[in-house]
């Protein structure tokens, strides 16, 4: 992560995630007090902010999960999970990118299993600085989603 | 397409059987559908006995699923589940998890019983277990109820459940023919 300098609005130009200081993880709660985390180590995102609306969108590969588990990673690609062989990419689309105060909101559409829900992401925008912008969101999914 | 029917009863004059017959009848050309015969012969579950090379007749079964493009299972009810032989040849075909031979492969569940409700709950229990497996399962069910009277020659004597039948093996070959080709062979 770089060092925070500054806080700017979406800056210009088209950025690409950059795989060495990049990553795309998740946690799952469960059994009330244990918490599962993982992440996905193939992946593409870009913040599309050429002219226009400003667009981020991006897809993790569902077989590059890291699950630390080999009959984990094996149930979560599965048919009755991620069903890897019929939809192998999870995607996500903004529909809308603003601040709010300090933080970054970005709705916008999560395609898992080729199904769409609208999300909203929560995070920092940070830079350019050095030619290099630092994107940190997150968001939460309720287990009936 | 080739489907692979597998009885999980072991009598010689079994409904479940039967109901495979039927389904081989419905199978539309050039597709076809060979039933397994080797279901007694597979052993008990035992991991001592879970090695490479694995015992013969698992051999057999692994095989036969592995060549085939998708799987017919027809289950009687025993105790309102899948009778014991059924689940331990899945048990088997599931090993080693999560490289096995059902991963991905479509399978379907249908069922015959001599009582009214047709082995329903048995084909449910069969579909949670290959869900477990990584089979692709089709969410279908076709319970065929007084399985005694049930069989008129090679049709089924109810007209409609004769053409469910045919619908379920039609789009069981149909999801087996949506696969990646490149992955089906793999599989």
């Amino acid at each position: 992560m770089a060092t925070v300098t500054e806080k700017t609005a979406i800056p210009a130009g088209i950025w690409k995630s950059d795989p060495v200081h990049s990553s795309v993880a998740f946690s799952v709660k469960h059994m009330v007090v244990a918490t599962f985390r993982g992440a996905f180590t193939d992946f593409g995102v870009t913040l599309d902010n050429s002219g226009g609306e400003p667009v981020l969108y991006g897809a993790v590969r569902v077989d590059s999960v890291d699950a630390r588990d080999e009959n984990l990673k094996g149930h979560l690609l599965a048919p009755d999970f991620f069903d890897a062989e019929k939809t192998p990419e999870i995607r996500f689309t903004s529909t809308d990118i603003r601040t709010e105060g300090d933080e970054l909101v970005v709705d916008g559409e999560l395609e898992i299993k080729g199904t769409s829900r609208p999300v909203v992401a929560r995070g920092t925008i940070v830079g350019p600085v050095e030619n290099e912008v630092t994107l940190h969101v997150h968001l939460e999914l309720a287990k009936d989603e | 397409m080739r489907v692979l029917g597998i009885s999980g009863s072991l009598r010689s004059g079994s409904h479940n059987t039967n109901l495979l017959r039927v389904a081989a009848q419905v199978v539309p050309p050039p597709h076809e559908l060979e039933i397994f015969d080797g279901l007694r012969d597979v052993p008990p579950y035992d991991a001592d006995e879970d090695t490479d090379p694995a015992p013969e007749a698992v051999k057999g079964l692994r095989d036969a699923i592995a060549e085939a493009d998708a799987v017919l299972i027809a289950t009687p009810e025993y105790n309102s589940s899948l009778p014991g032989q059924l689940k331990n040849a899945l048990d088997w075909a599931s090993r080693p998890f999560p490289r096995n031979a059902l991963r991905n492969k479509p399978v379907a569940v249908i069922g015959a019983s001599t009582g009214m409700f047709g082995a329903v709950w048995a084909q449910a229990e069969a579909r949670k277990v290959l869900g477990a497996t990584g089979a692709r399962v089709v969410d279908v069910e076709l319970p065929v109820p007084h399985a005694e009277a049930a069989f008129a020659g090679d049709r089924l004597a109810d007209a409609e459940v004769h053409e469910n039948l045919a619908g379920i093996v039609s789009e069981l070959i149909a999801v087996a023919e949506a696969r990646p080709t490149e992955l089906s062979a793999a599989a």
